[in-house]
């Protein structure tokens, strides 16, 4: 660098170097200096300036920015402030001050500064509402809501239903995780085994685990237990990283023991009607001690029949049961020893208690006559059992073959009376017995929607 | 000489209808009991080789006497109507190895749960 430079080139260099707009005007409010920064921000060149008033150049003497400039022409003091642009609308900050006998005026233009800072402010109003919102939501919900912020879920915080649920003493307290001197003395147990403090919804969840629907029991030191529905998600920030958890739980006791209760009933009302069956078994047997032991044996076997398909159907709580393991279930005492020879081919879904219990009594009549005179009374006869549910309708096949040849009965016995007629109103269609030489052909055919478990029972 | 019995159940129908049934089967029924506290006096004192248990006694669960019978080392079988739900309760589970017939059930039934003694 020179050791003296120039005045001149040392005044243009700081000028064009600052960046900022900057211009001087004389004491006659005309332009002495101007650089090209200034150029740049009004659109004119310096050769359009210079020279001119800046009155007539930029602005009049009664706008703001006139008023400012007069003052501090008269005042000689330097002034600053921000204000919206002689051009554009923008908002500039600008410093005035005395140059020789006329006035300096540097300036830059604030208007994105500006504009992010009121975008933040929107958007920080925005966020507290939202802030706002969840709180209410989070103080209003009959949920207990807790979260925590820390990857070992030491500490939780908690809304009031979450405080009242947990008998926490305040909104923020320890958790299992914490060290063993500020811990709590409730404990977690899942089918009465107490779960260990790393497997509990939040503790897992803040590992990143997202934790369906689990009935847990929260056991508290006085003795007392409550039924909770829990469930939690980890929380992760905008770039995905795991920064704690949130765990809703409901306390669902009422409606667990009401469960409880309406399971119990059932099971007891089970109970009865069976030992009631077991009873009406004992009267029959006891009555028949002495009587004909095939009529007796016909009967037991209806009998326990009847009591296979309602064990069958307690077990699915009287809902329907599946149509595969009545059907099994009914040819319980031919399936004996016979396993093999009677197959069962069909799409397993499932059907009303109604037509369950229709179905099985009408398999079990089946099966007996295929015993007594049928293809199950020799050695190699075999019976097929195939269902269809195309075209909405039911169609249900027995078919014997290999047996003795067949020839139609005199008369109709209780089996074939209750499976033409009895049957075939059960299930609003058609039951008919094929008495082919070759062996019995069972054909039944109803709609697939009277027999069909659906949601609408009529 | 003919194995001796001990029925424990509080419908008396059924208990005649098992009488017959392991009478039938060439057993001797040594005792029927339908309360809780006569089975538990029997199933301390009788010299029986083995026993029906009925689960339910007028409400009451049968698992004592299915202690004292277990410590006695008398084999038995249990006799129940309840389904397969009632079989998960904590004091079933201690029997775990016990036969289960479920009422109705037929002489095929008990003579296959005997065969398992």
């Amino acid at each position: 660098m020179p050791a003296a430079t120039d005045p001149q080139t040392l005044l243009t260099t700081i000028l064009e170097g600052i960046g900022q707009p900057l211009y001087v005007v004389d004491r006659d409010w005309r332009f002495v200096l101007y650089n090209s920064a200034a150029a740049r921000y009004f659109g004119r060149p310096a050769s359009q300036m210079l020279g001119r008033t800046l009155w007539e150049a930029l602005s009049d003497r009664d706008s703001e920015r006139g008023r400012i400039l007069l003052d501090a022409m008269v005042s000689r003091r330097t002034v600053t402030g921000e204000t919206v642009s002689l051009i554009g609308g923008n908002i500039v900050s600008y410093s005035i001050f005395p140059v020789g006998q006329g006035l300096g005026v540097m300036f830059y233009d604030v208007s994105d500064r500006r504009r992010a800072e009121a975008d933040r402010d929107a958007a920080e109003a925005a966020l507290r509402k939202r802030t706002a919102e969840l709180e209410t939501i989070l103080e209003t919900v009959p949920t207990a809501v807790w979260f925590t912020r820390e990857h070992d879920a030491h500490h939780l915080i908690a809304n009031p239903r979450a405080v009242e649920l947990m008998r926490m003493p305040q909104r923020s307290a320890a958790s299992l995780s914490a060290p063993v001197a500020e811990r709590p003395s409730y404990r977690f147990f899942r089918h009465g085994v107490e779960l260990p403090t790393d497997s509990l919804p939040m503790q897992r969840a803040a590992r990143g685990e997202e934790v369906p629907n689990e009935i847990l029991e929260i056991r508290f030191a006085n003795g007392e237990r409550r039924t909770l529905l829990m469930r939690a998600s980890p929380l992760r920030d905008a770039s995905g990283t795991l920064n704690g958890a949130v765990c809703a739980a409901a306390d669902v006791t009422e409606r667990h023991r009401h469960e409880e209760h309406l399971r119990l009933l059932v099971n007891e009302l089970n109970h009865r009607v069976k030992n009631t069956l077991a009873i009406v078994q004992s009267i029959a047997a006891l009555t028949l001690k002495d009587g004909d032991a095939a009529t007796h044996a016909d009967f037991e076997q209806r009998l326990l029949a009847l009591s296979a398909v309602h064990s069958l159907l307690t077990d699915e709580n009287w809902d329907g049961a599946r149509l595969m393991a009545v059907a099994q279930a009914s040819l319980k005492a031919h399936l004996g020893g016979l396993r093999e020879r009677i197959s069962f081919a069909g799409e397993d879904f499932r059907i009303r208690p109604k037509s369950a219990v229709a179905i099985s009594i009408a398999l079990h009549e089946l099966g007996t006559n295929a015993a007594k005179y049928g293809a199950l009374s020799t050695e190699r006869g075999s019976v097929a059992v195939r269902w269809t549910t195309g075209g909405e309708r039911f169609r249900l096949t027995w078919e014997e073959v290999g047996g003795p040849p067949v020839r139609p009965p005199t008369r109709k016995g209780f089996g074939s009376r209750m499976i033409e007629r009895g049957l075939a109103v059960e299930l609003q269609g058609s039951a008919r017995i094929d008495y082919r030489p070759t062996g019995v052909v069972c054909a039944i055919d109803a709609p697939l929607d009277a027999i069909q478990e659906g949601p609408a029972t009529p | 000489m003919k194995k001796r019995a001990l029925i424990v159940e509080d419908e008396v129908l059924v208990a005649m209808l098992v009488e017959e049934l392991l009478e039938r089967l060439g057993y001797e029924v040594a005792a029927i009991s339908s309360h809780l506290d006569q089975a538990l006096e029997f199933a301390r004192t009788i010299e029986v080789d083995f026993a029906m248990l009925d689960i339910n006694l007028n409400g009451k669960q049968s698992f004592p006497v299915a202690e004292v019978l277990r410590a006695r080392g008398i084999p038995f079988v249990f006799a129940t109507g309840y389904g397969g739900h009632a079989q998960g309760t904590e004091l079933f589970s201690q029997f775990a190895n016990v036969p289960v017939v479920q009422k109705p059930f037929s002489r095929a039934d008990l003579v296959q749960a005997l065969a398992r003694l």
